[in-house]
């Protein structure tokens, strides 16, 4: 049962993972809290089920392969973090200079709006998802691993892989590192300010569209409201891993999956959420900055 | 020109006020009734398909010359499955003087916020959707057309053992309805004879992943499984425990019973039973001129919580009809002195808790379909 729950956790912690990086790379460069975020990751789930829809693809208890996967990822990647550019250049670059209280303000109501379009748009009722490998799964000993539980942890892995080198090896990478040590000396250098923080929403967006996707898949579910929950605990994980540190959001990401998972089985199902906050509490009260603390690498 | 402005603005309020006065006047005209569910949020397939059946409700009534010449007016609210919401709507229909009775909600939780302004405005409220046992207690203004929890609850346990299923687990949302389910189903399984193996708890509209709470009841090998949960999240928790490997049936209450759990769950929720005081193929003529009248207005067939809905709005037509009610007092009356009378779930009577007592009908996922349960 123990490992069962760490895999259950690790699925669950992959997806927190990869929304948490969007919550910590925009504050690590703007210091605010993009809420709409959590809606970025909404939309980014219907993408996915729009364009199983064009690919003629049944969603209730339709079954996609791995190409038709990846056929629907990869655009709706694309579109999230255009979405996230322009969410960016029409609720945030305008108040730029304002106070942060009014960033945070304005992204309050872009979330709003971005929730209540999609309800208008789409209705309100939740809407199923076709599955990826029709429900099949490997045992371990008294383990069981289903086949998309793996794919979700295996692409979770491969995007945050490519993040990392994106932001270690190119110069786009080096120069958001820049701005996020030190604005005003990576100004003074010649860097694009503007460019700069594009490139960040645009990345954030992208990895969020792609949580969306595989929750869609690997839920069975989609419905406009599911970017406020996801995205309160992918904000937690972020601060749990020190907020403005990309590893530090992954690291939380799959704590928070894993102390969730855990502390339900073994205390109570009712207060998993309570757990998980309760825990971020205590690592607060010990660790202020959270686990790892933004690095000047 | 500053003089003009002000021309305007006192014909505008002129105009206000007449209109004002031509709606209060035609107020005396038709009866008012408020009607409230969870048209958007977690449960707004059931609170759309509510908010139709009390549609079809008002236009059978008006069609056959309204309720002693007047006509039957339906004020609209969405309370999103939110109790804030519920109480918010309860001030407001409280507030609004010509409205005498109130139909509404859904959820359990919702009916328990709102029920304190309902009793203190002294306006009967008729539950369509609210099946917790709390409620019978909740005040002299409330009352329900659907069946508790502890008549579905106990219903559903003693089938379960009938089937042979000694070690059950009771999977349940967090909620007033939930935990009655449990509460229900954990006395009642013990008194058939079986034994509650595990529970586990999530929270409604929110817990999307049961992939942790599946492993722990299948750590606990259960002959079956009871959730007290209605279709969104019992058709995530069934296709996910399918998706580990978990087969064991589940039962549910009339939560299950809706076109959701079948568009959602899919292939896996085959074989999911649960029971309803609605059945669309019973062949009783108000339950037909129901189902015509629904289906003439939506192209859809109705589910229980359509029939419900129309049913606790029939329930006021019927009392204000035979008691001659005008003021809010009068149409509570009304209902207590109503006695027996047949709606679209069937002959139906309110106990002197504004409970009521129905029959429930047997139902089995079969072929995508819900059908009655045959051994």
């Amino acid at each position: 049962m123990f490992f069962q729950q760490l895999v259950n956790g690790l699925a669950v912690g992959g997806i927190y993972a990869l929304i948490a990086i969007g919550y910590t790379m925009v504050y690590g460069i703007l210091f605010f809290v993009n809420f709409a975020h959590g809606d970025i990751y909404m939309l980014g789930t219907y993408c996915a089920f729009f364009i199983f829809g064009f690919m003629g693809i049944e969603v209730t208890g339709g079954v996609i392969n791995v190409p038709q996967f990846f056929a629907a990822l990869i655009p709706s990647m694309l579109i999230c973090g255009v979405m996230g550019i322009a969410l960016e250049k029409f609720a945030y670059r305008p108040i730029r200079n304002g106070s942060r209280l009014s960033a945070m303000i304005s992204a309050l109501g872009a979330s709003l709006f971005l929730c209540n379009t999609a309800m208008y748009l789409f209705g309100s009722q939740t809407k199923p998802m076709p599955k990826l490998f029709a429900g099949e799964y490997i045992t371990i000993g008294n383990t069981i691993i289903s086949y998309i539980q793996l794919a979700v942890l295996v692409v979770s892995i491969l995007l945050m892989l490519a993040l990392h080198f994106f932001i270690k090896h190119t110069k786009l990478g080096k120069a958001i590192r820049a701005v996020s040590d030190d604005q005003r000396a990576a100004v003074l250098m010649g860097i694009d300010m503007n460019r700069v923080i594009s490139a960040t929403f645009a990345i954030g967006s992208a990895l969020a569209g792609a949580a969306g996707i595989m929750v869609g898949i690997y839920y069975g579910a989609v419905y406009p409201t599911m970017g406020a929950v996801a995205g309160i605990k992918a904000f937690t994980a972020a601060i749990l891993g020190g907020i403005g540190n990309i590893p530090g959001a992954m690291l939380g990401g799959v704590l928070l999956g894993i102390i969730e998972s855990l502390g339900g089985a073994y205390i109570s199902f009712g207060y998993r959420d309570a757990i998980a906050f309760f825990v971020l509490i205590i690592a607060l009260c010990l660790m202020p900055t959270g686990i790892l603390r933004k690095g000047r690498t | 020109m500053c003089k003009m402005k002000y021309g305007r603005l006192i014909l505008a309020i002129l105009v206000f006020v007449m209109a004002g006065s031509a709606v209060s006047m035609e107020a005396a005209d038709t009866i008012k009734i408020g009607w409230y569910g969870p048209v958007s949020g977690a449960a707004a397939q059931d609170g759309q398909e509510g908010r139709n059946g009390a549609e079809v409700a008002a236009e059978i009534i008006n069609a056959s010359g309204g309720i002693n010449g007047k006509k039957l007016e339906l004020v609209f609210a969405d309370d999103k499955s939110d109790p804030k919401e519920g109480a918010n709507i309860a001030t407001m229909f409280v507030s609004d003087k010509d409205i005498i009775g109130v139909a509404g909600p859904f959820n359990s939780s919702v009916i328990l916020a709102a029920a304190p302004i309902y009793n203190r405005g002294k306006l009967a409220n008729v539950g369509w959707g609210v099946t917790s046992p709390v409620i019978t207690t909740a005040g002299e203004y409330i009352y329900r057309v659907a069946a508790t929890d502890a008549l579905e609850g106990d219903f559903m346990s003693k089938w379960i053992l009938d089937e042979g299923f000694k070690k059950v687990a009771i999977i349940y949302e967090n909620t007033d309805y939930g935990v009655g389910v449990r509460d229900v189903a954990r006395e009642a399984i013990k008194k058939y004879g079986g034994e509650v193996v595990t529970e586990a708890a999530y929270v409604q509209g929110q817990t999307k992943d049961f992939g942790s709470i599946i492993a722990s009841v299948k750590q606990a090998a259960p002959d079956a499984v009871m959730c007290g949960s209605i279709y969104n999240e019992a058709a995530l928790v069934i296709a996910q425990a399918r998706d580990l490997g978990f087969e064991a049936p589940f039962f549910g209450t009339d939560g299950f019973f809706s076109a959701g759990l079948l568009e959602l769950g899919g292939a896996a929720v085959e074989g999911a039973r649960c029971c309803s005081v609605f059945y669309h193929e019973v062949s009783s003529p108000k339950v037909k001129e129901f189902i015509a009248a629904y289906e003439k207005k939506t192209g859809k067939t109705p589910g229980t919580w359509a029939a419900l809905s129309y049913d606790s709005v029939m329930v006021f037509a019927e009392a204000i009809k035979k008691s001659g009610a005008t003021t809010r007092e009068e149409v509570k009356k009304g209902l207590d002195d109503l006695g027996s009378w047949e709606g679209a779930t069937g002959v139906q009577e309110f106990d002197e808790n504004g409970d009521v007592n129905k029959q429930l009908v047997k139902l089995i996922v079969k072929d995508g379909k819900f059908a009655i349960y045959q051994k």
